[in-house]
């Protein structure tokens, strides 16, 4: 490597904001020129991409890319590749969402900026291992639309028709709103999961945890009648500590017992359906809701947590309250992940439970705890529907939430935003399938994409990290060789 | 230079012959089974031992038994399967569709064994080739079984009379095996209500008359794995490699070949399970009729201590538990409370006696709380009927899993050191 050194850390972020900001009023200049004579969407792939050859030029990002000379090949690649894609994309979203309530020129030029502006800083910022694991859920995803496109045809449907109309309903104002809902009742249930699976514990039993907690907390809020903020806080509270205290049972069992948390989980999942059951019964919790419906008292207005009214982009539906919820729970477990003692020692148990022993961490106590924290956020999964759509837990309270959130995690590879995109695009793929019933196709083809998107997914991320682990033995390989010659 | 010394830890206690061993099993369930009969006498509940029952246990049993089979052929190869419910699913798909397009029940179980051998070979290559963490794969699969099969029937079946988006037309029934006159021979003794005779009579009964062919098939097939696992090469071969692949490989066996080959095997068997439910346990394929059994035949089969012996006794709890609740429901189930009782009282008192007093005073109070809800309610709900297999499985896995002994390597992602 005999390129130029990196430059010293302190030099850099105003070089690359400065190279950001050039390329993207570039790209939006781009954009508006051409969008006189091309589609507004593609004008936009070609402001961001002309925004990522000025981030290239060495008066303004040449510096941002000095970096980058200091990596493997292999690397380099995959970023130079990544960055546009993602930048285009990252411009396609943001101009899709403000065309909602602007001109189109108007949204492309903004898109195209914000593009334009994403790309250098991507393409700089993208870590090493982050860029493998982009490229593997990218190839996933590929392979499984093509899986999914080759089902089609085979069952005699054409793919592009399907895939066009999916799109088209798939970003209509109501379907953002509810994706977005829907998406953020999923990442919680992913994180859930996610917080076991970092430390190699499976909580396969999110599914019961939350479905415990909602019936338990609904009926504890349909129950009392308190101030509003005190309210909420007692529904979740008691939402947190049942799915705490459900899974920390298995987290019991399997540390003082030596019971496979698998098992345990499981069994403690048709345990919870029958204890529901066992509640929602008129002679019990529940009171009639209509025909055919029995569920908890429905909470008072005061235990509700109003949404947000997105009618400034053309929508009918409220966005959840509990949006902040989710996020902030996200927040919270990327902040435990990187930024705790307890998270470091969850990822070295983790990763390495011997050396995590021999280094001083009480691995018994770190399950129980992870295993508490784990259902905790389980507990959680019912709330954004629970408050903020039906307010009463009934027959019809969705279910299921927890196997998915296991798929989500493994698709979003355990990082609080893959899990955050991944939750977004299984819940973009249910709602834009909503159409395809409409078109006398099966909407059932949703699920297969995303059934096959997880499976492809931890095969080709396997791959991909192998890869990886062997090109970098390689690269120490040669590098102590050379070293070993010199001296 | 040595870091790599290890003390070897010598066995605690030296393994017991295996005669006596196999006569403490036996006497055990003896003593259940008289048990069993004793508090049937004293409860009235005659649901408990009738043969009706039995036949229903059965019913209820096979198909946990057979995914639980089909664990012990994965486990034994050093591969967790716990997409062995998504197996069952392709099984009771696929064998659904063939038995139906065909008019065949036997192109059923074909097309079910094939479908769940689909299954398998998914994990196979996903965990073996591409050395994927064999819960991930597992459950990936059971996400995908259940979309993909979803998806299937809404092509195939909605259309067809009498199916739906989760439902199949009806399918044909697999012939009726049993012994002539066994009934005729036995029946009115199974009448006459007598301590253990009658109670015999009737489990005969139920064993012999009117089972369907694909139940026979299921039960010969738990010898002929016990068989071919534990008595011939291929199987010894088969289950080095889930205790020591490493060691297996320096043997030049053929660890891959192995894995996949116990994972074909163990997705056909779940698969096979999955026909059953939709063939014999029903007459039409719905969709979520598997209902969890594949986990409950994983659980079964730890339950069993990864045997074959083990696993059909833990089928069987879970089938009996299942067939009480549909045939006597809760009054017998209620019978079975003071059953837990006097058995927890029986470990108390061994527990005492080997000086254990804390576990013996926790069985004490456990047995002396189900003895006074025994006392104090005539019925159990039904909704607790339900959850009681699965109870009592997580109880004995808490009471016995440090008794539990599994393949040594199992979950362990191995790759194969030479080329």
């Amino acid at each position: 490597m005999t390129g130029t050194p990196p430059a010293p850390g302190g030099t850099r972020p105003p070089v690359i904001a400065l190279a950001a900001a050039a390329s993207g009023a570039a790209a939006a200049i781009a954009a508006v020129l051409l969008d006189l004579f091309l589609l507004a969407p593609a004008a936009l792939a070609l402001g961001a991409l002309a925004g990522h050859a000025l981030g290239h030029l060495p008066l303004a990002g040449g510096r941002a890319l000095a970096a980058r000379t200091a990596e493997p090949p292999l690397i380099r690649g995959a970023a130079a590749v990544l960055a546009p894609v993602l930048g285009v994309a990252a411009g396609l979203l943001t101009a899709v969402v403000a065309d909602l309530w602007l001109i189109e020129p108007a949204a492309y030029g903004i898109g195209a900026a914000a593009g334009g502006a994403a790309t250098p800083l991507i393409h700089r910022t993208l870590g090493r291992m982050l860029a493998l694991a982009i490229s593997a859920v990218a190839v996933a995803v590929l392979l499984s639309l093509l899986v999914t496109a080759l089902v089609l045809v085979v069952t005699g449907v054409d793919p592009l028709f399907a895939f066009t109309a999916m799109l088209d309903h798939g970003t209509k104002p109501d379907s953002i709103v509810t994706i977005a809902n829907n998406g953020s009742t999923l990442y919680l249930s992913a994180v859930a999961v996610a917080i076991g699976f970092k430390m190699k514990l499976f909580n396969i039993g999110v599914d019961g945890q939350y479905r415990l907690a909602a019936l338990l907390a609904a009926a504890v809020g349909g129950a009392v009648t308190l101030p509003p903020v005190l309210h909420q806080a007692v529904i979740i509270t008691v939402a947190v500590a049942v799915g705490g205290m459900w899974a920390g049972l298995a987290g019991y069992l399997k540390v003082a017992r030596g019971v496979s948390e698998v098992i345990s989980t499981i069994m403690l999942n048709s345990i919870a359906t029958g204890i529901t059951a066992y509640l929602l019964t008129t002679d019990r919790l529940a009171v009639e809701i209509g025909t055919n419906n029995i569920g908890t008292p429905e909470i008072a207005e005061s235990g509700w947590v109003p949404g947000f009214p997105m009618g400034f982009m053309g929508a009918r539906v409220d966005l959840f309250g509990l949006v902040l919820l989710a996020a902030a729970v996200g927040a919270g477990y990327w902040w435990m992940l990187n930024r705790s003692r307890f998270g470091f020692d969850l990822r070295a148990t983790g990763q390495a439970p011997e050396a995590a022993r021999a280094s001083g961490v009480d691995v018994k106590r770190m399950v129980l705890i992870t295993m508490i924290i784990s259902g905790m956020v389980a507990g959680l999964v019912g709330m954004p529907q629970l408050l903020g759509d039906s307010h009463y837990y009934a027959l019809d309270f969705p279910v299921g939430l927890g196997f998915t959130g296991i798929a989500i995690a493994l698709l979003g590879r355990n990082h609080p935003v893959g899990i955050a995109l991944a939750a977004l695009f299984w819940s973009f793929l249910d709602q834009s399938a909503q159409i395809l019933d409409f078109e006398g196709i099966p909407k059932e083809m949703a699920v297969v994409t995303q059934a096959t998107v997880v499976l492809t997914v931890v095969v080709v991320y396997e791959v991909v990290h192998r890869w990886g682990r062997r090109y970098e033995q390689q690269q120490v390989g040669r590098e102590l060789g050379r070293a070993e010659v010199a001296s | 230079m040595s870091q790599e010394m290890t003390v070897a830890v010598p066995d605690t206690a030296p393994p017991r012959p295996r005669a006596h061993r196999r006569w403490r099993v036996l006497s055990l369930v003896l003593a259940a089974f008289a048990a069993l009969s004793a508090v049937r006498l004293f409860s009235g509940q005659d649901a408990l031992t009738a043969a009706g029952t039995v036949q229903t246990m059965l019913a209820y049993a096979v198909p946990i038994g057979l995914a639980a089979l089909g664990g012990l052929w994965a486990e034994r190869a050093g591969i967790i399967n716990i997409g062995l419910e998504g197996m069952m699913v392709f099984g009771t798909w696929f064998g659904a569709f063939a038995a139906w397009s065909t008019g065949n029940p036997w192109a059923g179980l074909a097309a079910g064994i094939l479908g769940g051998m689909a299954g398998g070979l998914i994990h196979a290559v996903a965990t073996v080739t591409f050395g994927v963490d064999h819960i991930v794969s597992g459950v990936a699969i059971n996400i995908l079984s259940v979309g993909a099969m979803r998806y299937l029937s809404v092509l195939y079946f909605m259309d067809a009379p009498g199916g739906g988006a989760g439902q199949s037309p009806p399918l044909p029934n697999f012939p009726r095996v049993g012994l002539p006159l066994v009934e005729t021979v036995l029946g009115p003794v199974h009448q006459t209500g007598w301590f253990l005779v009658s109670d015999l009579a009737g489990v005969v009964i139920g064993l012999t008359t009117g089972m369907s062919a694909i139940t026979l098939i299921a039960l010969l097939l738990l010898p002929a794995s016990y068989w071919i696992l534990w008595h011939t090469r291929f199987g010894l071969r088969l289950r080095s490699c889930g205790e020591n692949p490493d060691a297996a490989e320096s043997l030049g066996v053929g660890v891959y070949r192995h894995k996949y080959a116990a994972l074909l095997v163990s997705g056909g068997l779940a698969g096979m399970g999955g026909v059953f439910l939709a063939m014999v346990a029903s007459s039409v394929y719905q969709e979520g009729q598997t209902g969890g059994r594949g986990y409950i035949g994983l659980a079964a089969m730890i339950f069993g201590n990864w045997r074959p012996g083990g696993l059909a006794m833990g089928a069987g709890l879970f089938g009996f538990t299942d067939a009480l609740q549909v045939r006597g429901q809760g009054p017998a189930v209620h019978a079975l409370l003071l059953l837990m009782a006097v058995a927890l009282l029986a470990v108390a008192v061994w527990q005492w006696r080997r000086r254990r007093i804390g576990p013996a005073i926790a069985s004490l109070a456990v047995a002396v709380l189900l003895g006074a809800w025994y006392a104090l309610t005539d019925t159990v709900p039904g909704q607790v009927v339900i959850a009681s297999p699965y109870i009592a499985t997580l109880l004995v896995l808490a009471l016995a899993s440090q008794r539990l002994r599994p393949p040594a390597a199992i979950g362990r992602q191995w790759r194969r050191k030479s080329g």
